[in-house]
């Protein structure tokens, strides 16, 4: 217990200092999944909008895939990538392994079926007039499906919050595409699980603070937003 | 008053094959608000849908502008032109204003005009004070108005309006009409559906019902064979002022006549008064019911039995014709035969010989005159007083039907009915109901007292019944004789 304290301390000495290495693998973390989950997100919703609104042949399959990719682990797409990447597999020519675009790819595979699962759940359970009631008053489709969309807003925000807490916190992909290279693909979470390989707790303790405040900052904006709105009191 | 929209051949089914509707033809005018009603599940709200593009029929030629167009490009035209509004009117989660301007942001205008126009909207429709407020916070009755202003800054040809008026407390009831009202002066176009009898009157120049009456075969009943004139048309506008007052012509007095009539609030209509009975005359129509199956006659047919030289139904005219405006003769079987008496004959619009509760139904939808009176084509004594005692015991009781009453018994049949009534009738025949009785208790009944006119309802039912008749008949004009 006392070493949990002591730990815990010097991860916060570490966090107010500003140690270089660390907040370096911090923002390779942020860096690397923002651009997943923005690159990710519009294709999801327009995908999920689809599958909410079109009818077409194989929709209910697709929907039931997407249900089932949600519980897709880390580690497997970490694995299938890393085979279509390393230099013996079909993509090997692009000379992604170990990098962060690699890391991007991963991550937009992990976060894109939970985008289009939460988000097909929110729009299918909109107003239906919303839809009406812009198309009559004369917007063209695509208008309608931001007007829907807008309309949605925070159960949309929620999918991209949640799919956001799905890939900054997972490791398994990470370490084997990114390779856990110090300043390059290394971050928070791969930087963990090396740290407390060689025993450095503090360091550990210090990324796992980090992770959860990102978490409850993010949470607190959303609520606040909802409540300017007033849909939350 | 020309046809813009014309659908022919419309054809829906809903899933599992049913058929909702298989309508011949359905007609919108210009600058005329028809009220459509049908119970639940008749298919009003999808209906409207597809008049607005916002659903598509399985089959329908559409007629638009006298042009033919394919479904694609017509809905594209309705839905530019058709605005449909909802039971309850979807609000954007926006302020107000922005709401109102959400069709105009879209149109193509810039910035300064939607601002404009949203703001001589937000006046005309007295909304001024609520535009920053978010709309979904507003009340049933603003929410109502602000979808109403948001549909009509985009100056629609067509406005559909499902059910405007259904849970709204009585102040929200009436700046609705009032809005509505002012819409069609504004040259709109406009469909209502209700399930109410009354909103015909108030806000509609046509009511259309739609009905069912197979298992899943669903027509338009087109009511209004006597097309009213364009004089009437204004008399009624101007009553449409007077939402809620129920106490029309009880208090016309001659004075109230012509000119005045129109300037009077309290006026149903300008019609010209019986200067003895004082009686609307013109807005009475009589039905004969003569529809019946005659099972005690040996199924001959009522109306044309012979009675000293005579059939029954000239009879019947012959003391009619003094008392009401017009008459129609219902009957469903020797048409040609009740033709020749030159009024017009109006078969059961649903049915097979369902009673006499469909004669009326039939008789209501296929006339346009205020009241209706029915009378039975088997008694051949109908008092010259009838519909003026049946009128004036409606007027005193404040009633929706008056009926006539022998001192020991209702006859059912011998009654005068409001125009106003057919929806709630269609409704009650299309859940099934046949029974007179159990109808008239759905609504304000008079009871008028005929019991000093004893041979009023003696009726013929059996061949001897026929020969004590025409005894007593040949007695009588002895007795005018003498």
């Amino acid at each position: 217990m006392t070493q949990l304290l002591e730990t815990s301390r010097q991860a916060l000495v570490l966090l107010f200092t500003g140690d270089p290495a660390l907040w370096s693998i911090v923002s390779i973390s942020f860096s690397v999944s923002l651009r997943a989950v923005l690159i990710a997100t519009p294709v999801a919703l327009l995908l999920a909008f689809l599958l909410a609104h079109a009818r077409f042949p194989g929709r209910r399959v697709l929907i039931s895939t997407f249900n089932t990719l949600l519980a897709l682990p880390a580690v497997v797409v970490g694995l299938t990538i890393y085979m279509l990447l390393s230099r013996s597999g079909p993509f090997g020519d692009l000379k992604l392994l170990f990098t962060q675009t690699g890391m991007v790819i991963g991550q937009i595979v992990l976060c894109f079926p939970l985008l289009v699962a939460f988000s097909h759940a929110t729009l299918q359970a909109a107003d239906q007039r919303a839809w009406e009631t812009a198309v009559t008053l004369g917007a063209k489709p695509w208008q309608a499906m931001l007007t829907l969309m807008y309309e949605v807003r925070y159960g949309l925000i929620a999918a991209v919050t949640a799919a956001f807490g799905r890939i900054i916190a997972e490791v398994g992909s990470s370490m084997m595409i990114g390779g856990n290279i110090l300043n390059y693909t290394r971050n928070i979470t791969t930087a963990i699980a090396l740290e407390t390989s060689k025993g450095e707790f503090a360091q550990g303790i210090a990324l796992g603070i980090i992770l959860l405040l990102s978490a409850l900052l993010l949470n607190f904006a959303l609520t606040f937003m909802q409540a300017r709105d007033g849909t939350v009191r | 008053m020309s046809v813009f929209l014309q659908f022919k051949h419309l054809r829906k089914s809903i899933h599992g094959g049913e058929r909702l509707f298989d309508i011949d033809e359905f007609s919108i005018p210009e600058n005329t608000c028809i009220v459509l009603s049908g119970r639940n599940g008749a298919g009003k709200t999808t209906l409207l849908k597809i008049l607005a593009g916002l659903d598509k029929p399985d089959h329908v030629d559409i007629l638009y502008d006298g042009e033919h167009l394919p479904w694609k490009l017509a809905q594209q035209k309705l839905l530019h032109d058709v605005v449909y509004l909802h039971q309850q009117p979807y609000m954007f989660d926006k302020t107000v204003a922005e709401n109102i301007a959400y069709g105009l942001r879209r149109s193509g205008l810039n910035r300064v005009q939607v601002d404009e126009k949203v703001a001589q909207a937000l006046q005309w429709a007295q909304l001024s004070k609520l535009a920053t407020r978010n709309a979904r916070q507003l009340s049933g009755g603003e929410k109502q108005r602000v979808a109403l202003t948001r549909a009509r800054v985009l100056s629609p040809r067509l406005l559909l309006l499902d059910e405007p008026l259904a849970s709204m407390d009585i102040n929200a009831r009436e700046q609705t009409i009032h809005l509505i009202q002012r819409l069609k002066s504004e040259g709109v176009s406009t469909i209502v559906t209700s399930h109410e009898p009354h909103i015909s009157t108030l806000i509609g120049d046509e009511h259309r019902h739609l009905c069912k009456t197979g298992p899943c075969r669903y027509t338009v009943v087109k009511p209004f064979l006597f097309q009213r004139n364009m004089e009437q048309r204004s008399g009624l506008s101007k009553q449409h002022k007077t939402y809620g007052s129920r106490e029309p012509s009880a208090g016309l007095t001659l004075a109230d006549k012509a000119g005045q009539a129109n300037k009077s609030p309290v006026n149903r209509s300008n019609t010209t008064m019986n200067e003895h009975t004082r009686i609307p005359k013109q807005q009475i129509t009589a039905v004969i019911l003569a529809g019946g199956l005659a099972r005690r006659m040996s199924g001959q047919d009522k109306g044309l039995i012979e009675i000293n030289g005579r059939a029954m139904v000239e009879h019947i005219i012959t003391t009619l014709t003094p008392q009401v405006g017009s008459i129609l003769i219902n009957a469903n079987r020797n048409l040609d035969q009740y033709r020749r008496y030159a009024y017009p004959v109006i078969e059961d619009l649903m049915g097979e010989f369902f009673g006499p509760l469909v004669g009326m139904a039939s008789g209501m939808q296929a006339t346009n005159t205020d009241y209706l009176l029915t009378v039975p084509c088997d008694s051949p004594f109908i008092p010259p007083v009838l519909a003026e005692r049946l009128f004036h015991e409606l007027q005193d009781k404040q009633a929706d039907i008056s009926v006539a009453h022998d001192s020991t018994r209702m006859q059912p049949v011998f009654a005068l009915l409001r125009k106003e009534l057919l929806p709630s009738l269609m409704t009650y025949l299309e859940d099934g109901g046949r029974k007179i009785d159990t109808w008239y208790a759905e609504h304000r009944l008079a009871r008028t007292d005929f019991s000093d006119w004893p041979d009023a309802f003696i009726n013929i039912n059996t061949p001897d019944d026929k020969e004590s008749v025409e005894r007593k008949m040949t007695h009588q004009k002895d007795v005018h004789k003498t």
